[in-house]
């Protein structure tokens, strides 16, 4: 099977932040199938511990680190444990996500910070922990894991998007910032993905899902390939990026 | 099986324009390295014929067609020849163009066929080659058109025309496609190069910017472009469409300003 010899990230270590909706797990697997250790760090210990079992599945080393990662102190812990336990760290990929939906006249000044903060403040703790040392050994690939909501405005999702394109917007920044440290930062920004989407049949009776130029959901799987050539150094000239994988949502008006 | 075995190119057939040179050649090689057998059209026979050589090289089938892009007639005998010869076509690259007609005039001076040349070139080129493949990849149910655009069909480039305004019209065009071909199973992404030297960007009069105007402190190189066809031409990118792949040092993430610029501050 001729995968291109450059698509591995053999004796790379990464990192992963988990979400809760089951794509770590499948994020971390792949990382582990291109090569990389992965640490995975979390609030969920079951969402964490599966993500790291996929990767010991995959015949590599894991780590786990739980906790709430709410300050630069956690999140520089959680990249030093990476280092102490796995050796380096080379790849961070920030998978964790809080959803959250509810009128904007309803929603609460505690709402509105903590959906920032869970989002965009996580998103840029754990750029800076992981950063200092990947700025200190000139390289390193951070990719962030989004919603194209960074772009796209949706209906009573005025805190969550303005934390996605936070993201987005700090990466852009980040990219210039570090672009002559050896530290590349993008963004994967995802359309409708879901674990285990319906039969093709059942999706359609969803008019938003015949909306879509492709006209199904996506899956976690459909990019991982991506991701991978984000961590890798085969990317190097690719910086400050937010690539859409949205089964045709952003083209259309 | 796992994510890895999507980028698995063997037994589609690929047909790029302009893949004898620089970035196509780059692209070329990295998709035949993945499995792809690969037609290369282009204007000069030597470079195109050196191209299929590296693709034979590497184990898979190739031609080279020579071909003028802006020739419709020529255009729709290369999909011919190519269909007569392989059955199907899976993939193709529109990475035909050319980055500037020689000199740098002002917008007075232009003449209708220079700036006819230069649209037909970078812009109607891709349309002829996606309008005569894309019914043979809507009947077969699957298909993956690959614009190859340029920072500038983003923003403006100064005294180059019909470079701008032709890289723009690729840019809307990829999302054309990609909402009116998804539902034949066609999907429709451009790559979006920033400055790699090569041959045709040294022919022009538009010097390379200097390595501290690019975010990452150098231009590309042309080789990183293999794995980014690799992947856009896979099954890897299946769920992609409509969509600009940019790889361009991070040039379009901030701009042209020199690097490292950015001025210290303190909250009040």
């Amino acid at each position: 099977m001729p995968v291109p010899n450059d698509w591995t990230l053999e004796g790379k270590v990464a990192l992963i932040t988990s979400d809760t909706r089951g794509w770590a797990r499948v994020l971390a697997s792949a990382l582990a199938e291109a090569g990389a250790d992965v640490a995975v760090a979390g609030n969920s210990a079951e969402y964490v511990e599966s993500a790291a079992a996929a990767v010991t599945a995959q015949g590599r080393r894991s780590t786990t680190i739980i906790g709430e990662f709410s300050g630069y102190a956690e999140t520089d812990a959680a990249v030093d444990k990476t280092v102490s336990e796995l050796g380096r760290i080379d790849i961070l990929v920030n998978a964790s996500l809080t959803e959250f939906g509810k009128p904007t006249l309803d929603t609460t000044e505690f709402e509105w910070s903590t959906v920032m903060d869970a989002n965009a403040g996580a998103a840029f703790r754990w750029a800076r922990s992981a950063g200092r040392k990947m700025t200190q050994q000139g390289s390193g690939h951070i990719v962030n894991i989004i919603s194209e909501m960074a772009e796209r405005g949706l209906t009573n999702h005025a805190a969550f998007s303005a934390s996605q394109a936070a993201i987005q917007q700090m990466t852009r920044s980040l990219s210039l910032e570090w672009g002559t440290s050896g530290v590349r930062i993008n963004c994967i920004a995802t359309g409708w993905i879901e674990l285990d989407p319906p039969s093709l049949e059942e999706q359609q009776k969803e008019l938003l899902v015949r909306y879509l130029p492709l006209r199904r959901k996506g899956t976690p799987a459909e990019i991982a390939t991506l991701m991978i050539y984000l961590s890798g150094d085969f990317s190097d000239f690719t910086t400050g990026q937010t690539i859409f994988v949205d089964g045709g949502a952003m083209a259309h008006a | 099986m796992g994510v890895l075995d999507a980028l698995n190119l063997d037994g589609m057939n690929v047909v790029i324009t302009g893949g004898g040179t620089g970035l196509g050649l780059e692209m070329v090689r990295g998709m035949a390295e993945a499995g792809a057998n690969i037609a290369i059209a282009g204007r000069r026979q030597g470079p195109i014929d050196e191209a299929a050589d590296v693709v034979k090289g590497l184990g898979r089938k190739s031609m080279a067609v020579s071909t003028d892009v802006t020739d419709t007639s020529a255009v729709n005998a290369l999909f011919e020849t190519v269909l007569n010869e392989w059955g199907d076509v899976h993939v193709l690259f529109n990475n035909a163009g050319i980055v500037r007609e020689t000199g740098r005039p002002p917008l007075w001076e232009i003449t209708d066929e220079s700036w006819r040349i230069g649209i037909e070139t970078n812009l109607s080129s891709a349309f002829y080659c996606a309008r005569a493949i894309s019914k043979h990849m809507a009947d077969r149910g699957s298909g993956k058109i690959v614009n190859v655009a340029s920072g500038f069909g983003f923003r403006g480039g100064r005294d180059n025309y019909m470079y701008t305004a032709g890289k723009g019209g690729v840019v809307n065009i990829t999302r054309a496609m990609a909402v009116s071909l998804g539902r034949y199973g066609i999907t429709c992404n451009a790559i979006v190069p920033g400055f790699f030297p090569t041959e045709a960007t040294n022919a022009t009069s538009m010097s390379l910017p200097r390595g501290d105007l690019i975010p990452i402190g150098r231009t590309g190189f042309p080789r990183e472009f293999g794995p980014v066809a690799v992947w856009l031409a896979s099954a890897a990118s299946d769920y992609m469409t409509g969509e600009m792949f940019i790889v361009d040092g991070g040039g379009l993430a901030g701009g042209m300003a020199p690097t490292g610029y950015g001025p210290i501050t303190e909250l009040a």
